[in-house]
């Protein structure tokens, strides 16, 4: 004789949510990864914008224009913070003059990318310049 | 044996666990693809954070090597490229140092971690300004 019982609708609906409980996990297991990929772009972004500026800043022949080549405005001794757009991040410069007696100018170089409140990639250095010596 | 190769009964226990296998196996896949980027991009980070060291180091031996070159010009000394030596061996790293003809070539290195920086700077011994990169590279290892 053919058994035609079936599952009872509490087995059935215990089944379906133990199913939604593993399958939930398993989903979150994406999202993670869906995160984690997007945290790893947006460094790698960051990192490239700073070190964009870093080479600007670097190689020009001087830092006036280096920063004229930035579109911002040098101050009169080059030395302070500066801020500027790249991207979606802002970044922020800060150029201070290393104390020694030399010929030319030791600049150090402070270079950070922020997005929404977290500093994503920095880079410090230095560059001496004999054209800007005064 | 046929009744149990003919018969139905868990069919659909088996669909749902290969279903949950197939979630596993490419959650994982994601997830690891994913950490895998981001190592990529901590690694990125940590060398141009090391390699910006050493130059940031370069940059202030560069400096250094200007000012005891301009010493040597303006001391009383004769015999310039012998005045120059002897300053530059007196700064606080490794120097070495090539004549020829008028032109002095002074090469050092500076590391931060496994991250080296080459320079030789290129000396006319007739202008004292005259002191520029000629090399300005990463090594690779010590």
């Amino acid at each position: 004789m053919k058994n035609n019982k079936g599952f009872t609708l509490v087995e059935v609906i215990i089944a379906i949510a133990a199913l939604g409980v593993i399958c939930a996990v398993l989903l979150k297991l994406f999202v993670l990864a869906g995160d984690t990929n997007k945290h790893a772009g947006n460094m790698q972004e960051a990192q490239l914008a700073v070190t964009s500026v870093t080479e600007v800043l670097t190689s020009e022949d001087s830092m006036q224009e280096a920063l004229d080549y930035l579109g911002l405005d040098a101050k009169d001794d080059i030395a302070g913070s500066y801020t500027l757009q790249k991207d979606s991040f802002t970044v922020g410069i800060d150029i201070m003059k290393k104390d020694g007696s030399y010929p030319g100018t030791l600049y150090s170089l402070d270079i950070r990318a922020h997005s929404g409140g977290n500093e994503l990639a920095a880079i410090s250095t230095a560059r001496y310049v004999k054209e800007d010596a005064s | 044996m046929k009744r149990i190769l003919t018969s139905k009964k868990g069919a659909s226990s088996i669909l749902v666990v290969l279903l949950l296998v197939v979630l596993v196996v490419f959650g994982i896949a994601a997830l690891t693809t994913a950490l895998s980027n981001l190592r990529l991009g901590q690694k990125n980070a940590e060398w141009s954070t090391a390699y910006y060291t050493a130059e940031a180091q370069a940059q202030g031996c560069y400096a250094k090597i200007d000012q005891a070159v301009h010493d040597a010009f303006d001391s009383d000394d004769t015999g310039m490229a012998e005045a120059i030596v002897s300053r530059i061996e007196l700064l606080d790293f490794d120097t070495s140092t090539e004549v020829n003809d008028e032109t002095m070539l002074i090469s050092f290195d500076t590391w931060s971690g496994d991250i080296g920086l080459e320079a030789v700077l290129a000396l006319s011994l007739t202008d004292k300004d005259s002191l520029h990169p000629v090399k300005w590279q990463e090594k690779q290892s010590h």
